[in-house]
């Protein structure tokens, strides 16, 4: 049992590594919002700063006074589940194409019928990888808040579905279903379309061009080209950004079923190339 | 093929920077530039008598529909309000601040990929 356990660990390992990232950016992300790294900083590198923390605190050793200034500030902060859910999350709207370039290494191989089934597996145990660590930090911030939630935060994204109440009524099912999207299924969209990409190329130098010139790269210019057009064609532009299906909850009377369909995309094209590449593979 | 990947990689990062500045000249008066960060430095006042609310009034921003955070900061940078508008309107929220001390107002939103929207704020005790 406990070589088997090792060895799922051992074969499992860049899932593992992906579970692992993501829940620590998570954390960072937070650290990050809390403003604790840049008061370290300051008080490192500013005098003046520090010794007027010293003065507040009454406090004139460096490391004492340190100490009672991060408690001091981390004990301020809003420990409010959803206030933690939606600045832990934030910086995942530039993730997604990495996730194309993860769904892509496995597959470095010549096409056969099998290994499509193998792409959708693979990109299968990305997502989950992605989104287990949304859960974990999920459960996490429910245990350190206590539960409580903000009074003045809402959110846009799936209210058009579900209707305006729902947010407040059901807060907890509201992050988990957002979650769902955002790091189940928009993970689950990018791997497979790398991987599918990286099946329809023979040669290794095609397959990593493909993959990070066009996701990476074409990812982040259409979300600057997206905010580009938004001072020309007005709102309707934030649908061009790939990026703002993971920050949907902040537009206003944004269309949930129109962004989520639009996020197919990559994946609709990455189908076409394959199925035409394919017939060049069994000729 | 990598000729067009770093032509479009270069073209990426100009227009990266360029996006912000030219926002920077058009909008001479109070601006934040997005992006996910605090940008806190947007108006300083002094805290005259304990007050505990502090007002905001976002008048314009380059997008329409979207939303907006704004929060106070106390002298030592740590944040003491904080309040998230989903429309542009002028607005107190509350912040505990200490009689006598600095404040700073601040504002951010969301979309890291969209670092130039432009908010004006006036705010008082």
């Amino acid at each position: 049992m406990k070589n088997l356990i090792l060895k799922q660990i051992k074969e499992n390992k860049k899932y593992e590594f992906i579970f692992l990232i993501y829940i620590f950016l998570m954390f960072i992300c937070i650290i990050f919002d809390s403003n604790i790294l840049y008061i370290i900083y300051k008080y490192i590198s500013d005098m003046e700063y520090r010794n007027n923390i010293m003065d507040f605190y009454n406090v004139y050793d460096f490391m004492k006074c340190l100490i009672k200034f991060l408690f001091d500030t981390i004990s301020n902060l809003e420990w409010h589940f959803d206030y933690i859910v939606i600045w832990g999350t934030n910086i995942f709207q530039i993730s997604l194409p990495f996730l194309a370039v993860v769904g892509f290494s496995k597959f470095k191989t010549k096409y056969t019928k099998k290994i499509k089934r193998d792409a959708i597996i693979e990109a299968i145990k990305i997502s989950t990888a992605t989104f287990l660590a949304y859960l974990l930090f999920f459960t996490i911030v429910i245990i350190i808040c206590k539960g409580k939630c903000s009074t003045y935060i809402t959110r846009e994204f799936l209210i058009d579905i579900f209707g305006k109440s729902f947010y407040f009524e059901h807060i907890y099912l509201y992050y988990i279903i957002d979650g769902f999207i955002r790091f189940f299924f928009m993970s689950f969209i990018y791997a497979y379309s790398g991987g599918l990409l990286s099946l329809s190329y023979n040669k290794k130098s095609e397959i990593k061009n493909l993959v990070c010139y066009y996701f990476i790269t074409i990812y982040f210019a259409l979300s600057i080209i997206s905010t580009i057009l938004i001072y020309t064609i007005g709102n309707a532009a934030i649908y061009f950004g790939p990026q703002t299906i993971m920050i949907a909850g902040t537009y206003f009377n944004i269309n949930s079923i129109l962004i989520i369909a639009i996020n197919l995309i990559p994946l609709v094209i990455c189908l076409t190339i394959f199925h035409i590449r394919k017939g060049n593979h069994e000729t | 093929m990598k000729v067009f990947g770093f032509t479009l990689t270069a073209l990426i990062i100009f227009i990266g920077f360029a996006v912000p500045k030219v926002n920077a000249a058009v909008n001479f008066d109070i601006t934040t530039q997005g992006g996910s960060g605090w940008v806190r430095d947007i108006y300083n006042y002094s805290v005259e008598s304990g007050n505990r609310y502090s007002a905001v009034n976002w008048q314009y921003s380059n997008q329409s529909g979207h939303y907006m955070w704004f929060g106070v900061f106390n002298s030592s940078f740590i944040k003491k309000g904080q309040m998230l508008y989903t429309t542009k309107k002028s607005d107190a929220f509350l912040a505990s601040l200490t009689t006598g001390t600095e404040a700073y107002l601040g504002a951010r939103r969301e979309n890291v990929g969209d670092p130039a929207t432009r908010v004006t704020g006036i705010w008082a005790a």
